[in-house]
């Protein structure tokens, strides 16, 4: 018997008298795991209903146009729902594969779109009891921390045996006093980033978990990161911590807190320091400096997934909260500043506000702020707005002015 | 000088003698404790190949030395011969033949100790302290496989001043095993890599790491026929992951165990969980052992997926262990491992022993 295309699209009127197949194989475990979720908005493309309650379909005419219509919004988000609408269109070419697979790929892909939906609140139940319980554990507080695939910023990366060392060192040079300071403070930076994702409010969630539903992992973008952070805690001794005299000292524990949320205040010259350190890269998930090319190729990877996906959310995550002058002809570059949580205390960069992606290539002019006067009316009026509307996002920096924390 | 407390190295006897009624909490379990141990914490022991009679153990430390002793039947030690370095040792490995032993440490070399002869040369270089060092034996060749923060991972011909092949990890080498022809090595940001040796090396697989934090110990196990097939991933979380290479059924073989926690079974009141320092798997019966900063050792199935008996807590961490090449020794040393960074009640923070910072 052949499959009933219909039915595969939920619109099947003969229910049970139909004469083609209605295929069953999957609806029902398929229903086990995603019965809630299901109805509210997988929408109708898929037979919503019938896979919800299997005997309900008997001897009724099935025909779900709320749903349906749903669905429509659904699939109007685009990405995962463009690949679950496009398929509907497929006669042919649809039964490829059996229908049982069809709707399990569709399935990952659709709960790869999700935001703030059940499997991400999931998620940060557990990184929250995790949090509460590495504080109160006592277990080894310098360490990365992931919840999925992707690790989690924020967390500077040191093994005891590096620890030590760095110990031994200071005992010869007779520095113990920086080496405790240092670690204070590595301490308190941990602990403030525990205290922040314990303590996550919804936009907040948005960044943290766009990025891991996107399977980036930040292994690639935070390295250098840490490399940097360990000789700056090696160099740094005879000069001091503490002391916020230099650029180099204003990176080491910025790198390594990401700017997020950190106790310290940096200056605000200090992200563009950055720029006469070295060609600054950004991180997918953090704002750290990074000095390596392979950091920065690795982020701008990152805007090529964004496109795809739908703008809101997501766009948050890309949360570069420094411009990069060095690197004038690479693609995207990211004017969005993060939530408060996420906040870079100089907060005289970035615009003001969540700004969704960026449609299109923007071309660093190698100027901080542009000055009012050379800023065109429509430019203005979307740094004046809330948000950017897509399509007129300014290529240009705001004035200095108009940035408001 | 000791600043740090005592650190002592132990050798346990061969069939286990676990503690009685005593709160002697230095050596609860009553095991042999070797002489001369080293003056500081020791990072790493190994003891010599069956191709060698006798039972000698090597043991690395802080103290920039490394030190052999004669583990005899009757369960004494003799010390026997000590090395050198300019900085802490480690990792301590043998060759196939038990006649040399590599050491690395922490002032970015490693030496080649001919015991015969008591000389120690340098055979390698990096950028960085060398964390992990260990002896491949191929049909085709041999070498030296050395792992260090300095993110590279290189292979040595002991006559060579140059690595024969110099292999770029993402993140700093936290820990790495070698049953050839697999080699696994853990980084730093849970970085997780496998390379096949036959040949020459190469990265056969990066795996997404199945633990949630920082990797800190590694060990391959090998099936029935003697092949390695997977390994255990000890993180500072107080977790061990079993991993295995190509099971039938990854989601159903694949599986994480917590270990070295306070109260386990009591989940109402927080747990303190420490870090695994080190795993070890029988030679023959292939269980393994872990060791961790609560300061005792715990012996597990992993194939009936239970624990098979825990010590009695020892007042220091335990920082390394190793079998003997039949099985009958297990040998562990206690010493402090830098875990208590923050005192646990969160008032103040000092170095452990309890000496103020000056």
């Amino acid at each position: 018997m052949t499959v009933c295309n219909f039915f595969l699209q939920g619109r099947c009127r003969y229910g049970e008298r139909c004469w083609n197949e209605h295929p069953q194989s999957g609806g029902g475990g398929y229903n086990n795991n995603r019965g809630q979720q299901s109805s509210s908005y997988r929408g109708g493309g898929y037979g919503n209903k019938v896979w919800v309650n299997p005997s309900q379909r008997s001897g009724r005419d099935y025909v779900a146009p709320p749903s349906f219509a749903r669905g429509g919004n659904d699939w109007g988000r685009g990405g995962g729902g463009g690949g679950g609408g496009g398929e509907r269109d497929i006669k042919a070419s649809g039964f490829s594969f059996t229908a049982h697979n069809r709707f399990t790929a569709l399935d990952t892909q659709q709960t790869f779109d999700h935001s703030g939906q059940d499997e991400n609140d999931k998620l940060l139940e557990t990184i929250k009891k995790d949090m509460e319980s590495w504080e109160s554990s006592g277990q080894w507080p310098l360490s990365c921390y992931s919840a999925q695939k992707a690790s989690i910023s924020g967390f500077s990366e040191l093994s005891p045996d590096e620890l030590r060392l760095e110990y031994y060192k200071c005992r010869e040079s007779g520095s113990l006093q920086t080496y405790a300071a240092s670690v204070q403070q590595l301490f308190s930076q941990w602990s403030n980033r525990v205290q922040e994702l314990k303590i996550l409010n919804s936009d907040s969630r948005a960044q943290l978990v766009s990025p891991m539903i996107l399977g980036v992992s930040s292994l690639y973008a935070c390295t250098d990161r840490n490399e940097q952070m360990l000789i700056r805690f090696c160099i740094i001794f005879p000069a001091g911590f503490g002391a916020v005299s230099s650029d180099i000292n204003s990176f080491s524990f910025k790198a390594s807190s990401s700017g997020f949320g950190s106790a310290d205040t940096q200056r605000s010259p200090s992200g563009f320091g950055a720029t006469s350190l070295a060609p600054t890269g950004f991180g997918f998930s953090d704002s750290g400096p990074s000095t390596a090319p392979s950091a920065s190729s690795f982020s701008f990877a990152a805007p090529v997934l964004t496109d795809k996906e739908k703008p809101t959310g997501i766009g948050g995550a890309v949360n570069v909260s420094e411009f990069s002058f060095s690197l004038p002809s690479v693609g995207n570059v990211f004017v969005s500043k993060g939530d408060s949580s996420f906040a870079q205390p100089s907060g005289t960069i970035g615009a003001k506000g969540p700004a969704p992606t960026v449609g299109g290539a923007v071309s660093m002019t190698g100027k901080l702020y542009t000055p009012q006067s050379e800023l065109t009316a429509e430019e203005l009026k979307e740094f004046a707005g809330k948000r950017f509307t897509l399509g007129e996002i300014p290529l240009r920096p705001p004035p200095a002015d108009m940035l408001v924390v | 000088m000791s600043l740090f407390g005592t650190s002592s190295g132990f050798g346990a006897g061969g069939t286990s003698v676990f503690g009685s009624t005593t709160t002697d909490s230095h050596n609860p379990m009553k095991d042999v404790e070797v002489t001369s141990p080293p003056d500081d914490s020791i990072s790493c022991l190994a003891f010599s190949p069956p191709a060698m009679p006798g039972n000698f153990l090597i043991g690395g430390s802080w103290a920039n030395d490394v030190r052999c002793w004669e583990v005899q039947d009757n369960g004494q030690t003799v010390p026997k011969a000590q090395q050198m370095h300019t900085g802490p040792v480690l990792d301590v490995c043998w060759s196939d033949d038990g006649s040399k032993v590599f050491t690395a440490s922490c002032d970015k070399t490693a030496k080649m100790w001919d015991l015969n002869s008591n000389q120690a040369m340098q055979i390698a270089q990096h950028d960085g302290p060398i964390k992990t060092i260990h002896w491949i034996k191929a049909p085709n060749y041999s070498c030296v496989m050395t792992g260090s923060w300095d993110k590279t991972l290189k292979f040595w011909d002991t006559r060579s001043p140059n690595p024969m092949m110099s292999l770029q990890m993402p993140e700093r080498c936290y820990c790495a095993d070698v049953v050839y022809p697999m080699a696994v090595v853990a980084t730093a940001e849970r970085g997780l890599i496998v390379y096949q040796l036959e040949n020459q090396p190469s990265e056969f697989r990066r795996i997404d790491s199945p633990l949630k934090h920082q990797h800190r110990c590694v060990a391959i196990f090998k099936d029935k026929q003697n092949k390695p097939t997977g390994f255990a991933l000890g993180s500072i979380e107080g977790r061990v992951a079993i991993h295995y290479i190509n099971p039938p059924n990854p989601a159903k073989d694949n599986f994480t165990f917590k270990c070295h926690r306070s109260n386990g079974t009591n989940t109402a009141t927080p747990q303190d969980i420490y870090a695994v320092n080190a795993i070890s798997f029988h030679p023959v019966h292939g269980t393994l052992a872990t060791v961790g900063s609560d300061g005792r050792f715990s012996f597990w199935d992993k194939d009936a997926r239970t624990k098979l008996k825990t010590s009695e807590q020892l007042d220091q961490p335990i920082t390394a262990c190793c079998f003997n090449h039949n099985g009958n020794i297990f040998a562990y040393a206690s010493s402090y491992d830098w875990s208590k960074i923050q005192n646990r009640s969160h008032e103040d923070w000092e170095f452990p022993s309890g000496t103020p910072v000056k």
